[in-house]
């Protein structure tokens, strides 16, 4: 072959071979920081006569849309926009909203109607200059917060396509300094008290129906542990179960026709299940070990609960039917307390670590891999329990000396004590969404 | 014809160069049959998890029985609680001189700065809290390997490709969305995007090769791209990522 055969037949294959060399490299990046949307609050408008109103509102919705972890919201101190512009995309200079970093801003105006308080609401993406939410609520002389609840709800939905929980209910035992007991259910910033239940015993453990109407809760009024309900519409409580020595820490099935709860019928403590009503009680676990704490998947198909089995108390899972219990914590000494997230993907529950302090972890049923949500803050967080959306956890902690009740993220980067009670807080359970 | 001439290559010859053409132009064709049937595959295979590799921190390691904590400490407490610090007392600079007595006055805590005329006691205290807090974390047992280095940030660590690892690095510490974002979204939303960077790890320009179809992801790419700090390139792949781009792909 000649040199000019050689150099036409390089050149022939020459494009095959820069082919072959410049093949993109490509890497893959996840694992994002997540970090709140900044919102602005501009002051709310009021007509006259609804000034306080008005300040309250503003108040409410900012302290909910801090507490939802979702949101970073902006000090109103920092604002450039004229306050006299409009309610409407074409009167509101966004570059203004846009230059102090708001990605959301939201305006209302609050009137007084007929006794009524009315507010109109909008909520514009400032990126985009448009208006994306407009509604007008109205209630009572004393639903002001009760309207600002509804305001972040609908914010919330309309960000992440997901209910808000800020008209749901945070429900608590209160243990007064005489020994006494209540049930107390609490806003979920920890405002508007009020008694469900007093009672001379020992109560505790109380738990939500998923409809919202009754209570689950356990009582010692006949000496010794059993499962009370109480009617919310009558406030009259009704003994639901006892089993020999123990009936305690009782939970609805997420389709409430299931109870599952502790019971001991023979001196040995196991996870039972029953009709809601009490009826066709059934053991589900007979190992020797003390057996218990059980909490439903959303699905209810299976439950988790605590057992000391391996010696040391450890979180086992089990199908609904009590069959497939395998061992899901291997880390830490004392694990208690589970409560399964309604959005499946974790399990919340009390670990004491190796300083012999109490904090809240998190656990995925799937993967094993533990979180911790508390840390160097107070001696004791415990009891975790979510909100019906899993977007938040809520727990006692003595960080400031009595348990009181904080409201947080579930990997408990924002945490909000939300209660300052007189006394002492336990067992808390949050509500449903209202229906 | 001379014999001389009849040699030269600068001669067409027809009968020599048909054939060598007929084979270039079939390799052609064939290659770019090929190129254009054959789907373009990526390099790196994305559904495998990448390896990447981390400066290990120095530390001791962990018992793996005990559980987890978190390397950065305690959250600060939601405004407008406040975590009370106990502080301890401090001399002022300037003693009532009435109620002095014969003992010398305490001296005040070492290394505080003097004091303005106004906001001194802030000074002191702001002192005294960052001491603290230095104690704190001194005395807390950091964990990681006990071959590590002291600069590193991590307690664990696989081996990979180097320069994409601080790549990668340099882009996860500007990727930022909002925690608005849906958990539908989280789980499906994804992104190419092609970089193309300079001599000095500077993106030159960028684009995407796939969108995800939700404008607030998308945004937040841009927003994080732009503000990556991605390192220089080694100098054999300078070319390669000036003129070809380095593709990323984006997931929440």
């Amino acid at each position: 072959m000649t040199s000019k055969q050689s150099l036409v037949l390089l050149l022939a294959f020459a494009p095959a071979l820069a082919a072959a060399q410049s093949q993109r490299a490509y890497i893959e990046i996840g694992s994002a920081n997540f970090q709140p949307l900044p919102i602005a609050l501009a002051p709310f408008r009021a007509e006259p006569g609804a000034e306080a109103v008005a300040a309250e509102l503003n108040e409410v919705l900012r302290s909910d849309l801090v507490l939802s972890g979702i949101f970073k919201v902006l000090d109103p101190k920092g604002f450039l926009a004229d306050p006299a512009e409009g309610f409407t995309a074409p009167t509101i200079r966004f570059s203004r909203w846009s230059d102090v970093g708001a990605d959301g801003l939201v305006k209302a105006l609050v009137r007084r109607v007929a006794g009524e308080t009315v507010a109109d609401l909008h909520l514009f993406e400032v990126r985009a200059g448009r208006e994306v939410l407009s509604q007008s609520n109205r209630g009572g002389a004393d639903a002001t917060r009760l309207l600002a609840h509804r305001a972040a709800d609908d914010i919330v939905q309309y960000y992440t396509h997901e209910p808000g929980v800020f008209r749901t209910r945070l429900l608590a035992l209160r243990r007064l300094a005489g020994g006494n007991r209540e049930l107390v259910a609490f806003d979920v910033d920890g405002r508007r008290p009020e008694v469900l239940h007093r009672d001379a015993g020992l109560v505790l453990l109380p738990a939500w129906r998923p409809d919202g109407k009754a209570i689950l809760f356990t009582a010692y009024r006949s000496g010794r542990p059993e499962l009370w309900t109480l009617d919310l519409g009558s406030r009259r409580p009704q003994r639901l179960l006892g089993l020999g020595d123990l009936t305690t820490g009782g939970v609805y099935s997420p389709d409430g026709t299931k109870i599952a709860f502790t019971g001991s019928a023979n001196g040995n403590s196991d996870v039972w299940v029953a009709n809601a009503d009490g009826s066709d009680p059934r053991r589900l676990t007979t190992d020797p070990a003390i057996d218990g704490s059980p909490t439903w998947s959303p699905d209810g198909k299976r439950l988790c609960f605590v057992s000391s089995r391996s010696g040391n108390p450890h979180l086992y899972l089990m199908n609904a039917d009590g069959s497939g219990q395998r061992r899901i914590t291997f880390q830490g000494t004392y694990n208690q307390t589970p409560r399964w997230s309604p959005r499946g993907d974790l399990i919340a529950f009390t670990a004491r670590d190796e300083r012999k302090v109490f904090d809240v972890f998190t656990i995925s049923p799937d993967t094993g891999k533990v979180q911790r949500v508390t840390q160097d803050q107070g001696r004791t967080n415990e009891e975790p329990t979510w909100a019906p959306n899993g977007r938040l956890l809520a727990f006692t902690s003595d960080r400031k000396g009595r348990p009181q009740l904080v409201v947080s993220s579930p990997n408990g980067e924002q945490q909000t004590i939300v209660t300052d009670d007189a006394a002492v807080l336990g067992t808390p359970a949050w509500g449903p969404l209202p229906r | 014809m001379p014999a001389a001439l009849a040699q030269s290559p600068l001669l067409v010859q027809r009968e020599r160069l048909l054939p060598v053409i007929l084979v270039s132009l079939a390799v052609h064709v064939g290659l770019f049959t090929a190129a254009f049937l054959h789907p373009s595959t990526p390099q790196v295979d994305l559904s495998q998890k990448p390896i990447v590799a981390k400066l290990v921190r120095l530390g001791e390691k962990r018992p793996k029985e005990w559980l987890p904590r978190k390397d950065e400490g305690a959250p600060a407490a939601a405004a407008p609680e406040t975590v009370a610090v106990p502080v301890p007392p401090v001399a002022p600079p300037a003693p009532p001189p009435a109620a002095r007595t014969t003992k010398p006055a305490p001296a005040p805590p070492a290394k505080v700065a003097p004091r303005p005329a106004n906001g001194g006691r802030s000074d002191v205290l702001a002192s005294v809290l960052s001491r603290v807090k230095r104690d704190q974390a001194l005395s807390s047992p950091v964990y990681g390997d006990p071959n590590g280095d002291p600069r590193g940030d991590a307690s664990e660590a696989s081996a990979g490709d180097q320069y994409l690892a601080l790549v990668e690095r340099a882009l996860r510490e500007s990727y930022v969305l909002p925690s608005t974002l849906s958990d539908r979204d989280r789980m499906h939303l994804q992104a190419t995007v092609v970089l193309y960077l300079d001599q000095d790890g500077r993106v030159l320009r960028f684009g995407f090769e796939t969108k995800s179809g939700n404008g607030a992801f998308d945004a937040a790419l841009e927003r994080a791209i732009r503000a990556a700090r991605i390192p220089p390139p080694p100098a054999e792949l300078r070319r390669r990522y000036r003129e070809e781009g380095l593709g990323v792909l984006y997931r929440p």
